[in-house]
C-alpha cells in the first residue's frame, strides 16, 4: 500500500482539507507574506540589494518550522489519544490495517494541515531564496532537515500519544507545553543548550533556519571547549576522530531516532493497551546502546584530562557517562516493568518459570548487564584515552559503577513491585513514596551535617549511594569499609525486593484447584 | 466458525469503597458457533459478554485460551482474521466531520478491499441501511438511529462472513429495532454467521438459533434455544380457564398427583399449574374435571419466555 493511499492518511486529509479551509489558509498565508516581503523590500537598506531576501527567507522558514514542530507535534499529541477518548480507536484496530500502515497513516495524516500551512509559505520563502541569492543546496539541506526533524518529533509525539491514558487531559497540555519548550529553548539558544543541553541545540531542527545562509560545503574543524559559537554549529562534527558534516549528522540522528521512535508504536499500536510492551528487552538495550555510541562517538576525547576550566578530569568523564546512564536505564527499567495483566498471562503460559526465583528479579538482569557492559566500556575508553599523568583509579571506577548499578537495581525492583501491588496508579504512587524517602532522608542528613564529612557521605550512601558521584580516591581509601557496607546494603535491599516480588508471583499464579476446563459446546448441527 | 477454547480473562477493578478486587470476566469459556448460525449471549450487566466480544474481535488479549475465526487465530493473525469480522461496539463513535460516504469508503480502504470493488459495496451498503438520502451528509448530523445504521453499515462493508455485534438494538426506537431485527435475519439467510448480545429478550428469541447464558464470567447454559427453553422449564405448565368462579378450581387440581405448583389466576376462573403427565394424562384430567361439574372454558400450554427463563436463573449480581 503506497503512502497517498494509506486509508488513514486519506481520512485525515478529507476531514481537515475541506475547499473552505484551504480558502481560507492559503488567504490567510498569501497575505502575511506579502506584507511581510513589501515591509523587508521597502525598508531594504540601499547597497545592500540581497539582504531583505535572506531575510525574507529566514523569516518564512522560521515560521514554517514553528507550524511544523509546534502543530505538528500538537496533532501527533492528540492522533491516538483523541481517537481514545471519541471510543473510535477500537474500530481502527479491528481494521485490517497492518500496525504500520496505521502509525504512517497517523504519522502523516494528522498533521496534514500543517504540512498544507508550509506549503503556503513556500512561495514567500522562495521568493526570498531567489532575491536573497541563496545556495539552491543549502536552501534544499535546510528544507530536509526541518522536515526530517519534523517527523522525528512527531514520531516523539505519537509515542506519548499512546502512551497517554483516558481522561487525562492535563497530560496532554503538559506534554505539549515540554515539547514546545525543549524545541523553542534548543533550537533559540545554542549557547545555553551548548551549557546546560550537551549541545542538544545544534541538533534542533530549528538551525535550519542557520543553514539557508551558509555559503560552503567545506568542513571547519570544531574548536576547542565545551561552548561552541552560533556560527560554526552548522559546520563540523567529530566522530572517533572522524570528521563530518553537521549536516549529514542531523539527517542520521533524525532517521535513525524516527526508527527508535516509531517501532514502539508499531508494535503497540493495534494491541490490547492493558499489555503495551513499548520495547522488547533487547531493543530498549539496543536503543541505550545506541545512545551510548552516539554519547561516545561524538565526546571531546582530546579534552580529556587536559588543563582549563571547561575540561574533564578522567573521574568527571565517567561520572558524566555514568549519570546520563543511569537516566537512561531508569527509563529502561520504567519501560521493561510488568503489570499484572502480563504477568498472568506469562503465568499461564510458562507455568512455574514464570514465578521461579530468577523470574522475580525482573527487571535487573537486563539492568545489571547493560550498565556492567556500558560502564566497562567507558572506563576502558577512558582508560585509553586519558593523557598520561591525569589522575585514574581503576578500581575506584569500578567500585562507583557497581555501586550505582546495584542502587538502580534496587529503585526499580521497588517500582516492579509496587507495580504488581493492587493500588490505583501504582507506578505514580510508587514514584511519591520514593520521593518522600529520598526527601526526608536528605533532610536528616543534612540536619546531622552528614554531607560535610568523608565518614558522614559514606553513611549516607546506605540509604542513597549519589555521594559516590564526587567520591575522591582518598575518600574511598579512608573510608572503604563503610562504602562496601554501602554496597552490601544496595543487595541486601535489593534480595528482599525480589522476594517480595516472587510473593506477588505466586500470589496471581492460577490456582491448581480450579477443576478442568469443558470442551467446546458445539453448535453446529 | 468461531470457536472459543478455555477463553479466561482476569483483571482487577477498584470497587466502589476504594478497595481493590479481582474480576474473573471469563472464565474458561468453551464454545463452537457454526457457520450461518446467530449465537446470543446474554446475562446481567458485568457477566462478561462485552469482554468475551472484545477478545473474539481481538481487542482485548485473554488471559489464557484462545479464539479463532474460522482457523484463524485472532491473537496471533489478527490482520488475517479481521478479514473475516465485522465489529459493532455497544457505543456510537463516529468520525463527525467525514461524510458517510467517506466514512465508509475509509473502512473498506482499510480492510483492504479491491479498489474497483468499493464504490459498489458503498453504494449497497448504504442502500442496504436505508442511508440513500444521508449518503452527502456529515455524520455529526444524524440522529442516533442513523448514526447506528451507519455503524452497521461499517460493519458489513468488506462482506464479512461472521458479524460480532454488541447490543447493536441500544438507543434504538421500536421501528428501528423491528428493521434491524430484519435486516439481521436477512444476512443471516444469506450465510453470515451472527453473536450478538442484547438486553431485549424477545429479540433474541426471535432471531437467534442458539443461545447462551453468561452468569460472572461462566457459560451456565449454552445450545440451541429450543433445547435451552425447553432443558430449563421445570416440567409442562398448563393453564385452564373456567367460564365462571363457580368451582372451586385450585383446590381440585391440588388433589390430583400429577398435579404441582398451583397459581390461581384472575377472580379464580383460571389457574397455572405445573403438570408432570403426557397428552393423554392431561385429557383424562380435563374429563375427570368436566365430570366434576366445573365450567370449562379453555385449557391451553403455556411456555416460558426466554426472559422468564433468564431472569429465573440469574442472580441478577452486578460484578
Amino acid at each position: 500500500m503506497g503512502l497517498f493511499s494509506n486509508p488513514e492518511l486519506m481520512r485525515n486529509a478529507r476531514s481537515q482539507l475541506r475547499w473552505g479551509r484551504l480558502m481560507a489558509v492559503a488567504a490567510m498565508c498569501a497575505v502575511l507574506s506579502f506584507v511581510t516581503g513589501y515591509s523587508l523590500a521597502h525598508e531594504a537598506i540601499p547597497g545592500r540589494d540581497g539582504a531583505w531576501g535572506m531575510q525574507l527567507l529566514q523569516i518564512a522558514l522560521g515560521a514554517q518550522a514553528v507550524v511544523l514542530l509546534f502543530g505538528g507535534c500538537v496533532a501527533c499529541v492528540n492522533a491516538i489519544h483523541r481517537e481514545k477518548e471519541m471510543n473510535t480507536f477500537d474500530f481502527q484496530r479491528v481494521t485490517r490495517l497492518t500496525p504500520l500502515e496505521l502509525t504512517l497513516g497517523k504519522l502523516f495524516g494528522a498533521p496534514v494541515l500543517v504540512y498544507f500551512v508550509v506549503l503556503c509559505l513556500m512561495p514567500a520563502a522562495l521568493v526570498g531564496a531567489v532575491a536573497g541569492g541563496a545556495r539552491p543546496t543549502f536552501v534544499l539541506a535546510a528544507y530536509v532537515v526541518l522536515l526530517l526533524g519534523s517527523i522525528a518529533l512527531h514520531a516523539l509525539s505519537l509515542v506519548l500519544s499512546l502512551l497517554h491514558q483516558r481522561g487525562s487531559t492535563t497530560g496532554t497540555s503538559l506534554v505539549v507545553i515540554i515539547l514546545a519548550w525543549m524545541i523553542i529553548v534548543a533550537g533559540s539558544s545554542p549557547e545555553f543548550s551548548a551549557r546546560y543541553l550537551f549541545e542538544l541545540g545544534s541538533t534542533s531542527p530549528f538551525i535550519a533556519v542557520h543553514i539557508v545562509d551558509n555559503t560552503t560545503w567545506q568542513m571547519v574543524p570544531p574548536p576547542s571547549g565545551v561552548s561552541l559559537p552560533r556560527d560554526e554549529i552548522v559546520h563540523a562534527d567529530v566522530f572517533f576522530g572522524l570528521p563530518l558534516h553537521h549536516i549529514v549528522v542531523l539527517l542520521i540522528l533524525y532517521l535513525s531516532f524516527t526508527a527508535w521512535l516509531l517501532l514502539p508504536v508499531v508494535r503497540n499500536i493495534k494491541r490490547d493497551p492493558s499489555v503495551y510492551e513499548l520495547y522488547t528487552p533487547a531493543q530498549a538495550l539496543g536503543l541505550v546502546f545506541y545512545i551510548n555510541l552516539l554519547m561516545l562517538g561524538f565526546f571531546r576525547w582530546r579534552n580529556l584530562g587536559a588543563k582549563g576550566a571547561e575540561f574533564l578530569t578522567p573521574h568527571q568523564a565517567q561520572t558524566m557517562f555514568l549519570s546520563i546512564n543511569l537516566g537512561l536505564f531508569l527509563v529502561l527499567g520504567m519501560l521493561l516493568l510488568r503489570n499484572r495483566d502480563q504477568l498472568r498471562r506469562r503465568l499461564r503460559e510458562l507455568g512455574d518459570a514464570a514465578s521461579s526465583r530468577l523470574a522475580a528479579t525482573w527487571p535487573s538482569p537486563y539492568l545489571l548487564g547493560g550498565m556492567l557492559l556500558l560502564g566497562a566500556a567507558t572506563m576502558g575508553l577512558v582508560q585509553w584515552m586519558r593523557p598520561a599523568g591525569a589522575e585514574w583509579d581503576v578500581k575506584l571506577a569500578a567500585f562507583r559503577l557497581l555501586v550505582m548499578t546495584l542502587w538502580l537495581v534496587r529503585d526499580l525492583l521497588y517500582f516492579q513491585w509496587i507495580n504488581l501491588t493492587r493500588i490505583r496508579r501504582p507506578l505514580t504512587m510508587g514514584f511519591l513514596y520514593l520521593l518522600v524517602f529520598y526527601v526526608s532522608t536528605t533532610i536528616l542528613f543534612v540536619t546531622f551535617d552528614l554531607y560535610d564529612t568523608p565518614r558522614g557521605q559514606a553513611v549516607t550512601a546506605i540509604f542513597a549511594p549519589a555521594p559516590a558521584f564526587v567520591l575522591t580516591a582518598k575518600d574511598w581509601t579512608d573510608q572503604r569499609s563503610l562504602w562496601i557496607l554501602a554496597l552490601l546494603c544496595q543487595v541486601l535491599v535489593a534480595g528482599f525486593l525480589a522476594f517480595l516480588q516472587r510473593q506477588k508471583l505466586q500470589e496471581l499464579a492460577p490456582h491448581p484447584a480450579a477443576p478442568a476446563a469443558e470442551a467446546p459446546v458445539p453448535t453446529t448441527g | 466458525m468461531i470457536r472459543l477454547e478455555n477463553l479466561t480473562k482476569e483483571y482487577d477493578v477498584m470497587a466502589s469503597a476504594g478497595k481493590p478486587g479481582q474480576v474473573v470476566a471469563a472464565d474458561r469459556l468453551n464454545l463452537e458457533i457454526g457457520e450461518s448460525e446467530i449465537f446470543g449471549l446474554v446475562g446481567p450487566n458485568g457477566a462478561g459478554k462485552t469482554t468475551t466480544l472484545k477478545m473474539v474481535c481481538g481487542l482485548l488479549v485473554p488471559t489464557a485460551g484462545r479464539v479463532t475465526v474460522n482457523g484463524i487465530d485472532v491473537e496471533r493473525q489478527p490482520e488475517d482474521a479481521q478479514r473475516h469480522m465485522g465489529y459493532l461496539a455497544d457505543f456510537f463513535a463516529l468520525y463527525d466531520d467525514l461524510k458517510v460516504w467517506e466514512y465508509l469508503d475509509y473502512f473498506a480502504r482499510a480492510y483492504k478491499m479491491e479498489e474497483s470493488s468499493i464504490p459498489g459495496r458503498i453504494e449497497y451498503a448504504i442502500s442496504k441501511m436505508g442511508l440513500e438520502p444521508k449518503r452527502e451528509s456529515f455524520i455529526a448530523g444524524l440522529s442516533r438511529g442513523m448514526k447506528q445504521r451507519v455503524g452497521i453499515a461499517r460493519a458489513i462493508i468488506h462482506d464479512p462472513p461472521v458479524l460480532v455485534l454488541d447490543e447493536p438494538a441500544a438507543g434504538l426506537d421500536p421501528k428501528a429495532r423491528h428493521e434491524l431485527k430484519e435486516l439481521l435475519r436477512e444476512l443471516n439467510r444469506g450465510g453470515k454467521t451472527i453473536f450478538i448480545t442484547s438486553h431485549v429478550l424477545s429479540d433474541l428469541e426471535e432471531m437467534c438459533t442458539f443461545i447462551g447464558i453468561l452468569e460472572k464470567g461462566k457459560l451456565v447454559r449454552v445450545g440451541r434455544i429450543e433445547s435451552v427453553m425447553r432443558a430449563d422449564t421445570p416440567g409442562r405448565r398448563v393453564r385452564i380457564k373456567l367460564a365462571m368462579p363457580s368451582f372451586p378450581l385450585a383446590d381440585w387440581l391440588t388433589t390430583r398427583p400429577e398435579v404441582s405448583t398451583v397459581v390461581p389466576e384472575g377472580n379464580f376462573t383460571s389457574a397455572i399449574f405445573a403438570f408432570s403427565g403426557g397428552d393423554t394424562e392431561l385429557a383424562d384430567l380435563v374429563s375427570k374435571l368436566v365430570a366434576a361439574g366445573a365450567p370449562l372454558c379453555g385449557v391451553e400450554e403455556v411456555s416460558e419466555t426466554l426472559e422468564q427463563i433468564f431472569s429465573r436463573l440469574s442472580t441478577g449480581e452486578v460484578m
